[in-house]
């Protein structure tokens, strides 16, 4: 039925060893059926599987890649996962000066959004989108923050962000703000 | 004496002795203590590894997931808490309350239910903050039970764990106390009640309605809202209520509101026989920015309270042009203090500050 479904839509049921792997035209593949783990109703994230980690890979130039800047390893791990979910790339930086040498380097491609905290020690985040602005990347720069004042949110809009989202966040209007914006942004 | 020589020297070299060795075996406790809190830190790191895949999979949605955190070694109970605590503190909504249902499910949230009624105070007041981060509805009656009893400093910690909880049973009870808590912004029962957010609106509007011991609090938490209904009741009791606390709450409620129907109130505000009212006046009429108010504001400056005078100042930068121009004039005047806060001002709404 499954098969068949697929087939239907110009896709392809991967035959693997022990695994069945669905990819859909247009669509990440994110879950795969393992059987090893209990049968068909166990289902396990696609980054644990070498072989559905090489189909992700191939089709990795059409997902869209976020840039998440964050002290805190708990809100790391909130984004990464909720946005690999959504069929994301989550590149991940606790610190600003990272996230900002890895946005000069020449061989890692630009992201094409980012989520930065605000405060964060040595460079905060409204000095981080100032410098990202300087460098001339027009990708929108989401705040993740917990200073929800009309101040501070005026004063990360005139650092050159696009929007906010205050701590403690539902990771569903995370997904709803990322899916927005990047969908905003003109296609190559 | 010449007894007393080697006796001295004796005596001398078996303190060194002794100190030596003193020192030596402090030394050595002090390496065996710091290798063993090593050998810890790397065991409870092994144990958040081995649960990690676990909350990925509950973050990420996965049925069942919450059942692999399930401790089983000693020790294993804390760590799976603590991981839970610190992803729960950065969410809210569908997510924080899988959390919530985890933590009951693996008995996290009886355990801390029990450590209420603790004889220690530290761990009593632990046990709330926990609650107040990973608990779900369970948890409201037994704080609330916990907080009937506390007289201790756990009762602070009990009211911010009933605010993060923002249930709906513990409303009543946080603005019954509210009428004794203290002064605002910092007072911990106002911050829960601020945490509840609109739900907290219409009970406050009902306490802030007439003069009463809670008054001053509900006003400030109607400002801080931002809820506009309050307006009307701000305007009455800026003139009317007897309580200056309750007037000054008024004044700093309706500059936060910055609704322009205020500002008649507040220019009568301005005449207060209470500094700290006046205060509070001339810098909500900025906050309102209506530049009409910028004779009364000038006026202010010659006021006998210097806090008037200043905010007086600051609300005519926030007047545009009129209060400006005005500002502009004085810096220039021969009335020093004035020409000083003047110039203070302009240079601040030069730099944007």
């Amino acid at each position: 039925m499954a098969r068949y479904w697929v087939h239907l839509q110009s896709g392809v049921v991967g035959p693997f060893e022990a695994e069945e792997v669905v990819r859909l035209p247009g669509f990440q593949p994110q879950w795969q059926i393992c059987p090893e783990r209990g049968g068909g109703d166990q289902w396990a994230p696609a980054g644990e599987f070498p072989e559905l980690r090489a189909v992700a890979a191939a089709a990795a130039p059409k997902r869209a890649r976020v840039m998440a800047i964050d002290d805190d390893p708990s809100v790391r791990r909130v984004l990464k996962l909720r946005l690999e979910l959504k069929g994301y790339q989550v590149a991940l930086y606790e610190n600003a000066p990272d996230a900002l040498a890895a946005l000069a380097a020449k061989d890692v491609p630009a992201p094409d959004l980012i989520i930065c905290d605000v405060m964060m020690p040595g460079l905060d985040g409204y000095e981080t989108c100032r410098k990202v602005r300087a460098m001339g990347a027009a990708m929108p720069f989401l705040f993740l923050t917990n200073k929800g004042a009309s101040v501070d949110k005026v004063r990360g809009l005139e650092a050159g962000a696009d929007d906010y989202i205050l701590k403690p966040f539902d990771p569903h209007e995370l997904e709803a703000k990322v899916a927005r914006y990047v969908r905003a942004q003109p296609r190559p | 004496m010449s007894v007393e020589g080697p006796v001295t020297a004796a005596g001398l070299l078996l303190g060194v002795w002794l100190s030596a060795g003193a020192a030596l075996i402090l030394l050595a406790l002090l390496i065996v203590s710091k290798a063993a809190r090593s050998m810890v830190e790397r065991w409870r790191a092994r144990r958040r590894d081995a649960f990690s895949p676990a909350l990925d999979a509950l973050i990420a949605g996965e049925p069942q997931a919450a059942a692999r955190l399930r401790s089983r070694l000693w020790g294993d109970a804390d760590i799976v808490e603590d991981m839970l605590v610190r992803t729960a503190a950065a969410i809210s909504g569908d997510l924080r309350d899988e959390l919530a249902r985890a933590a009951a499910d693996l008995g996290l949230t009886r355990r801390r239910i029990r450590q209420l009624r603790s004889p220690r105070i530290h761990v009593r007041a632990f046990a709330a903050e926990r609650l107040g981060l990973l608990g779900g509805e369970e948890a409201a009656p037994p704080l609330l039970d916990a907080l009937s009893r506390e007289r201790s400093g756990a009762r602070r910690a009990i009211i911010r764990a009933l605010g993060r909880l923002r249930s709906p049973r513990a409303l009543p009870a946080l603005l019954r106390l509210l009428e004794y808590d203290g002064e605002l912004p910092g007072a911990p029962v106002a911050q829960a009640l601020l945490s509840y957010g609109e739900p907290a609106a219409p009970h406050l509007l009902r306490m802030a309605e007439a003069p009463c011991r809670g008054r001053a609090q509900a006003l400030a938490l109607l400002g801080q809202m931002k809820i506009l209904d309050a307006v009307p009741i701000l305007i009455e009791a800026m003139s009317e209520d007897p309580n200056p606390a309750a007037r000054e709450a008024a004044a700093q409620a309706a500059g936060r509101l910055a609704h322009p129907d205020a500002l008649a109130a507040l220019r009568g505000a301005l005449r207060d026989g209470a500094p700290r009212v006046r205060a509070q006046a001339a810098w909500a009429m900025g906050r309102v920015g209506d530049p009409a108010a910028a004779g009364e504001l000038e006026s202010a400056l010659d006021d006998s309270d210097w806090w008037t005078r200043a905010r007086a100042a600051q609300a005519l930068a926030r007047l545009g042009e009129a209060g400006l121009e005005r500002l502009r004039r004085l810096a220039g005047g021969a009335d020093g203090p004035k020409r000083e806060l003047a110039a203070e001002m302009l240079a601040a709404a030069e730099t944007g500050r």
